[in-house]
Formats: C-alpha cells, sequence, structure tokens
C-alpha cells in the first residue's frame, strides 16, 4: 500500500501554508548561502536551522533519520578521506586545511539535506511545478519537473509489484543475506527499466490528453496570493544568504569592527 | 462526427499492415462497438483516432481520418483532448497523479475551471463512476484495487468532455455492478457525446452500441446497425467472436432464432419444461479430495491503510475450483497476495499443504502455487516469450548441496517438456516464442503469464482476473485448462468479474464485500435466486444464464447445464 516513498509529507503547518514561490526561493537562498558561508560554525548554523525547519515541518524524526543516514557513507567519506591525507602527509590530526574543509562540506551536505527535504515535502507536485510557472521559468523546465516526479512515484510502485512478482519466479530477494540480495538485484533492474519505458509515453500521452502541455502554459495558476508571513519567511532566507556573503568578502568582519563588537 | 477513409497503419519494423484500408462514417452522438480476435487491430484503430498513433508510437499511416472535422494528427495532444477522450484496458498506465482527486481534477483545472468549482466536480464525477469521494479522495491512486484506478480513469476521462469518448477494453476490471452503472453513463452520454466501445466480448455491446465494427486481421469483416450485425451468427463465428450469450441460449435449446435479450428469447419459446434432476448430483454438491490450501481467520490490514480483510476463511481442495468475487476494492486481489506469501496475515493463518504461509518464503511457495496476476506486465521480464516461459525453472535448475557444490533439478528436457505442456494447456501459438513478451497485444501477454504459472507444475493455481482481455478462443481455452487442471487433481482459485465465466469453471465460491465473506457455499447454493439481492449488494449479479434459467423455471449456471435441464422446447411460429 503505502510502500512507495513520496517527498510530500500530509501535514498543516505554518511552511506549509506558505506560497511555493516563496518556499522555492528560501531553498534557493538557502542553498546559495552553503556556497558563501565561510567556516565549519556556519554550516553548523545552517544545519541546525534545517532541523528547524524539519520540526516546524512536522517531518517524521524516522524518515529524516533514514535520509541522513542514507548520505552517511558521503558525509563520513568527506571527513575521513582529507583526514586520512593529511596524516599521511604528516599534518597529523590537526583542524587545519583539507580536514577543516572536508567538516565544513560534511555539514553543508547535512544542511542541504535537511534544508531541502523540509522545504520541499511541504509542497505537493502541483503546487511545486506551479511555483516554479508562477517564478517565471520556462514552461518546459515546469513540465519536466511535474512529469518526472508523477513518473517516479508511479513507477515506484510498479518496481514494488515487480519485486513481488519476481520472487515468485524464482528471484531471491528475501534473503537475509545481503549478497544474495545484491546478486539478485540485477534481475529486478531489467523488467523495472522497461516498466519505467513502457509507462514514460502512455503517460506523456494521457498527461496531454488531460490539457497538460509541456510548452504551452496555462491560463490561470493555482497559487495563493503572498501574505505578509511570506515576506517575513522570505526576507528571513534573504538576509541569511546576506550575511554569509558579507562574512566571506570580510564586510561582517570590517562591519564589527567599525562597530566596536 | 468521424469519418474515416481507406486507412491504413504499420507499426515501425513490423511486417505487415496493423490496419488495413479501413473506411467508415459515425454520426454524432452515436455509439460504436468495436470487437474481433486478439490482434485485430481495434486498439490501435483508437489509438488513431485519438492521435496517439503515429505520434508516440511511430508507423506509417496512409489514408485519411476526421474527427468532428480535425485531423488528429495536424493537432497537438492538449489541442486534440477537446475532442477526444480515450480509456484504455491498462489502468495503471493511465493514471498520472498521486492522490485520487488529483487525477480527477488536474483536466478540470487545466481548463482554468475555478479550483472550488474543479473540486466539486471531480466529487460529482467519482460519485458517479461508484466511488465514495470522502473515502478515496486523498488515496494515492496507486493504492486502489485494479477496478477502482480503472473508475478513477473514467472519471479523469469523463472530466475533459471530450466530443468523442473511446473505452478500449475498459471495463473488464469493473465489477458486474460498475459495468452496469457504466452501461447507464454511456447512455446518458450518448446523443451529445459520440462513443466508441471497445470489447473483446460482444455481451457488453448488446443493447449498448447502435452501430457495430467487427475487425480481424486489421480489416474490416463487417460494419452495419449492430442490432443485425450481432445477430449474424455465421459472420461471428467466422470471426472468431463470441455469439452474445442469449443466442448461445437459444442454440442450446436448438431454436433458429437469434434474440439478444432473455425477453426475446422468451418470446421466441412457446413452453420450455425444466427437469432439475437432469443435472448430475456432483454439478449442484461437487466432492473433493484433501485439503491443499486453508485461510483461517484471516484479517489483513496495510501500513497506514484499511483493513482490506476481516476475518476470511476459505479452505480450497484438491481438485476444486473456488471462484472469489465481489465489488471493486472488495479485498480479492489482497487475498491472492496472502495466499501466495507476499502478504503476511495482520491475524489468522494461511497454510499451504499443511504449512503456514508465515515463515515461508515466496520463493518456495511458488513451487506449489503457481499465480497469475491481474496485470501481466508486473510479470513480464525476459526478452523473448520462450525466455519468459523457461525462466521460473531456469532459476531453480541447480540446487545449492555445499559452499561450493550444487546438483541439477530440472535438466534441459524436463524444462523443454513443461513449455510444451504449459504453451498447449492455454494453446498459445508456438510462432509467439520467439517474439518479446512485452510488445504483445494484451490479451497475447496475459497468455504468457497464465503459461508461465504452470512451468513448476503447481499444485494449486490463482488466477487473478485471467479472463480479462482475452478473446473468445483465448477465453474458451482458459475455461479448457481450467477443468483440465481439476481433472488432474489440481486446485484452482479464481478471480474475476464475468460471472458467466465463473458459472462455467467454479465449483465453490466466495462472495467479499469490504474485506467481510458475506457468503461462502457452493455455486449453485450462492448463486440461488434467494441471495440475489444480497449479492447485488456485494456489486455481483448473477451469471446471464442463470437469470435466463430462472425465468423458464429451473436453475443453471452455464449454458451446458442450461441444455440438460430444459426439455427440446417449441418454438413459437
Amino acid at each position: 500500500m503505502a510502500r512507495v516513498p513520496i517527498i510530500y509529507n500530509e501535514q498543516d503547518t505554518i511552511l506549509h501554508d506558505r506560497d511555493p514561490r516563496v518556499k522555492i526561493l528560501m531553498f534557493v537562498f538557502l542553498v546559495l548561502f552553503l556556497y558563501f558561508a565561510p567556516s565549519w560554525k556556519w554550516m553548523l548554523g545552517m544545519t541546525i536551522l534545517g532541523l528547524a525547519l524539519a520540526f516546524v515541518a512536522q517531518l517524521s524524526k524516522k524518515a529524516l533519520l533514514v535520509l541522513w543516514a542514507l548520505q552517511l557513507p558521503n558525509i563520513l567519506a568527506l571527513i575521513l578521506i582529507p583526514l586520512i591525507a593529511q596524516f599521511f602527509s604528516g599534518d597529523g590530526f590537526e583542524y587545519t586545511g583539507r580536514l577543516a574543509f572536508g567538516v565544513r562540506l560534511a555539514l553543508a551536505w547535512s544542511a542541504a539535506l535537511f534544508v531541502s527535504i523540509s522545504l520541499m515535502s511541504t509542497m505537493r507536485v502541483k503546487q511545486m511545478a506551479d511555483g516554479l510557472r508562477g517564478l517565471g521559468l520556462p514552461e518546459f523546465f515546469c513540465f519536466a519537473v511535474e512529469y518526472v516526479f508523477l513518473l517516479i512515484y508511479r513507477s515506484g510502485d510498479d518496481i514494488f509489484r515487480i519485486a513481488d512478482a519476481m520472487k515468485a519466479k524464482g528471484v531471491n530477494l528475501e534473503s537475509k543475506n545481503p549478497f544474495t540480495i545484491i546478486g539478485a538485484l540485477p534481475r529486478l533492474m531489467v523488467p523495472t527499466i522497461i516498466s519505467l519505458l513502457r509507462r514514460a509515453m502512455p503517460m506523456m500521452s494521457v498527461l496531454e490528453m488531460r490539457g497538460f502541455s509541456a510548452t504551452k502554459r496555462r491560463k490561470k495558476l493555482n497559487l495563493p496570493s503572498i501574505d505578509a508571513l511570506d515576506i517575513l519567511f522570505l526576507l528571513g532566507a534573504v538576509l541569511i544568504f546576506l550575511s554569509s556573503v558579507a562574512a566571506r568578502f570580510g564586510w561582517l568582519a570590517s562591519l564589527a569592527g567599525t562597530l566596536g563588537i | 462526427m468521424l469519418t474515416i477513409n481507406n486507412l491504413s497503419f504499420s507499426y515501425p519494423d513490423a511486417k505487415g499492415n496493423a490496419l488495413k484500408d479501413i473506411s467508415l462514417e459515425l454520426e454524432r452522438g452515436r455509439i460504436l462497438g468495436i470487437t474481433g480476435p486478439t490482434g485485430a487491430g481495434k486498439s490501435t484503430l483508437c489509438q488513431i483516432i485519438a492521435g496517439f498513433a503515429p505520434r508516440f508510437t511511430g508507423g506509417n499511416m496512409e489514408g485519411s481520418l476526421s474527427v468532428s472535422d480535425q485531423n488528429p494528427q495536424d493537432l497537438s495532444g492538449r489541442e486534440m483532448a477537446k475532442y477526444v477522450g480515450i480509456v484504455f484496458a491498462d489502468y495503471s498506465s493511465q493514471l498520472t497523479q498521486v492522490q485520487v482527486i488529483d487525477e480527477v481534477m488536474a483536466p478540470l483545472l487545466n481548463q482554468t475551471v475555478p479550483e472550488q468549482e474543479a473540486r466539486d466536480r471531480a466529487h460529482h464525477l467519482l460519485t458517479k463512476v461508484g466511488l465514495d469521494p470522502e473515502a478515496v479522495s486523498r488515496r494515492r491512486t496507486w493504492e486502489l484495487s485494479g477496478g477502482q484506478q480503472q473508475r478513477v480513469a473514467i472519471a479523469a476521462a469523463l472530466a475533459m468532455e471530450p466530443e468523442l469518448l473511446i473505452f478500449d477494453a475498459a471495463t473488464g476490471m469493473l465489477d458486474p455492478k460498475t459495468q452496469a452503472d457504466l452501461r447507464q453513463i454511456i447512455h446518458e452520454l450518448s446523443g451529445d457525446t459520440t462513443l466508441i466501445v471497445v470489447e473483446d466480448d460482444v455481451n457488453p455491446l448488446v443493447g449498448l452500441a447502435d452501430h457495430l465494427l467487427v475487425l480481424n486481421d486489421g480489416e474490416v469483416v463487417a460494419f452495419g446497425p449492430a442490432e443485425e450485425l450481432l445477430r449474424d451468427r455465421q459472420m461471428l463465428r467466422q470471426t472468431a467472436v463470441e455469439l452474445p450469450r442469449t443466442i448461445q441460449l437459444a442454440e442450446a435449446l436448438n431454436l433458429d432464432a437469434a434474440p439478444l435479450s432473455v425477453d426475446e428469447l422468451q418470446e421466441s419459446v412457446r413452453n420450455l419444461d425444466a427437469d432439475q434432476s437432469r443435472l448430475a448430483a456432483d454439478r449442484t454438491q461437487p466432492d473433493f479430495g484433501d485439503v491443499v490450501l486453508e485461510a483461517d481467520s484471516v484479517s489483513y490490514q496495510y501500513e497506514d491503510g484499511p483493513l482490506a480483510l476481516d476475518d476470511v476463511s476459505l479452505t480450497l481442495c484438491r481438485g476444486e475450483v473456488h471462484a472469489v468475487i465481489g465489488g471493486n476494492g472488495a479485498g480479492k486481489s489482497t487475498l491472492i497476495k496472502l495466499l501466495i506469501g507476499l502478504y503476511k496475515p495482520t491475524s489468522g493463518s494461511v497454510t499451504v499443504l499443511g504449512e503456514s504461509t508465515k515463515q515461508q518464503k515466496v520463493i518456495n511457495l511458488a513451487e506449489q502455487v503457481g499465480v497469475v496476476y491481474q496485470n501481466p506486465d508486473e510479470q513480464l521480464s525476459e526478452r523473448t516469450v520462450k525466455e519468459e516461459l523457461r525462466f521460473p525453472l531456469e532459476r531453480r535448475r541447480h540446487r545449492s548441496t555445499g559452499w561450493f557444490s550444487k546438483e541439477e533439478r530440472y535438466g534441459n528436457d524436463y524444462i523443454e517438456a513443461r513449455l510444451q505442456d504449459a504453451i498447449a494447456r492455454i494453446s498459445l501459438d508456438e510462432s509467439l516464442l520467439k517474439k518479446d513478451p512485452t510488445a504483445l497485444p494484451m490479451g497475447q501477454r496475459k497468455l504468457v503469464t497464465i503459461a508461465a504459472a504452470l512451468m513448476l507444475d503447481p499444485k494449486i493455481v490463482l488466477l487473478d482476473e485471467p479472463r480479462v482481455s482475452l478473446d473468445a478462443p483465448s477465453r474458451d481455452n482458459l475455461a479448457e485448462m481450467i477443468l483440465q487442471l481439476k481433472d488432474e487433481g489440481k486446485s484452482v482459485v479464481i478471480v474475476g468479474n464475468d460471472m458467466d465465466f465463473i458459472g462455467r469453471v467454479a465449483d465453490t465460491v466466495t462472495v467479499l464485500r469490504e474485506g467481510k465473506v458475506v457468503r461462502q457455499d457452493n455455486l449453485h447454493s450462492v448463486f440461488n435466486q434467494s441471495n440475489w439481492n444480497e449479492l447485488e449488494d456485494a456489486a455481483v449479479m448473477p451469471p446471464l444464464v442463470a437469470q435466463a434459467a430462472q425465468r423458464f423455471g429451473g436453475t443453471a449456471m452455464n449454458i451446458r447445464d442450461f441444455e440438460t435441464v430444459f426439455a427440446t422446447p417449441q418454438e413459437v411460429a
């Protein structure tokens, strides 16, 4: 039944109520922040903000933990590779250079995950696509985003059904031995890809039949009007981003010096 | 409204034409029925009318076509949607949205209908196709049963309000009550909307279609008034199309008449004596062997979902054909998945050949229990039909006897013998063996999965909607196969919506309604006239043969029984 994971989290929160355009812009500014933030402390701050947004969006702790655990190999690699490289180059385990960069990147990775999942989980596919349309992005791009999400979701169910059928056909997908499962996965891959390809074309034709178009924009978008709280959220994201830019180029330090802080 | 002149079409890389020199004209507001055997070109014609072919399929088209004075090839898909809508057999591929309500609202929103109005209209359309909007609106489309998904697809197609609406083999997955409701919807739409209804089985077209187009091998066999063509026994037989059931009943009574309704049949007969004693006792009180499968007070609840089955018990014996019937979403397919061990009961137990399924893997259970799912595309994975059929035995060809040793369980000769046996049982054309199974027409894909389910020579066979999309000869072969399995002492569980097919093959029946057993008994008892109201509440109708037999004061579940029970009649001059 609910085997297919979807990004949207059915809740009624202050973040869910925000205009999709605002959430997309917040996402852009907060991700840009990660490119400008000068130190691990800034990254840690954004990670905490991401977690706070996840809390506000009432995301399940279990889902968040699973998603973070899936990224753990990347996060560990970002720290361990520079650490090992630094050690063998004779710089020991001091927190400088490559290690500092690795830690910053690892924290940025986590922050990006928490921020994106918190904001994106509050938008249905349709809202997300209309948000992009509302921001004036080309219709082809907006339609492609909507189509790809829908295709992935619909195909997700196909994959589970194919896996069920493959079990009966003799593919051992129930083994407790992970190597057996890994060995059996290629058997699942072929019908999954066939299924994805088979679904892609009829889905495109059905979408057209239901009045969707990859090139021609709908006259009326289903977007709410932007309210004061939307503006407040957006301003907050812009300020956070600007502060990282200021910190990166030393303007924040100059300002602090001028103010004698 | 619809004009087709000398239309021919060939798919890319195909040897012959899928359609050859088709010409027809259809007036606005009419209902055109299209029938013919598998591979006749029915769906291809619909795809061309809807503008999908050759745009999405590729291929070469000759001749001309116009729908409401528009050429589908000159319009974009979105523009074409105003003129033509289509609902096709593959229910899952025509649902595109996450939530049910979005599926029906999206076409309305795309026509700039205000959101609240679109929501209200979507609720109305869901109700119209027999779904409770409150119960299903927020559910994910893929969580619904096959029949419910088909209903959502119909509601979404109705939302577009096209000038021409095509139902391409779209009713097979619907329960009998919804099929009847859909007939009513089609009748209501006709006049304003032009409708094309494609069916492998002519019976749903009787009393519905104004005109009939009979196709075979891409060519027009007949086109004309439905009432006239549906009575043309010779033409229908030559095209391998099953005769309307009432005509079959008339033939069983040696009547020359070709009635298209039970009323007409009754008018053709002056006197008909029912002699129930002629029906062999084993048809009404069957006797079976040992229990091979048992579901004991099984309940099943989906994670975050509704209670799909509630305290269901079922016993299947050796040599028994047991039918599970009920409305869409009643829990029939869930029950099949519990019986094969894919789902483990939330409470209660399922026992196969004396062992609980709880601790068993599906891969092992499948050696005793063959299964055919509703949608053949879930099961097909190999490049050729031959590889597909060999697959279950090839995967089990060797048994591990140690870390680095194995022994052969199935040799090449055995696998080949099983393959020949499986294709012979279902009369699968040997020329298909080298073909890509995923590229075959729906009916043939279904036959391949049925044959594949027999490859392991299972003691129990579970068939979920096996009859859907099969043409008349394949349906006959399927019925014969089931009865042959029964004679060999195998046991069969069949889920289906065609009650006449159930009446032909089943010994015992379980009727499910909202996950609960409302009746469970032998075929004759379940379809006894005293239960008809209860069956209707469960979205089930008795076989047409049973309805006709009741009209003549007897009881019969299939044509053979009908022939046996009723004495030679006197025909009205």
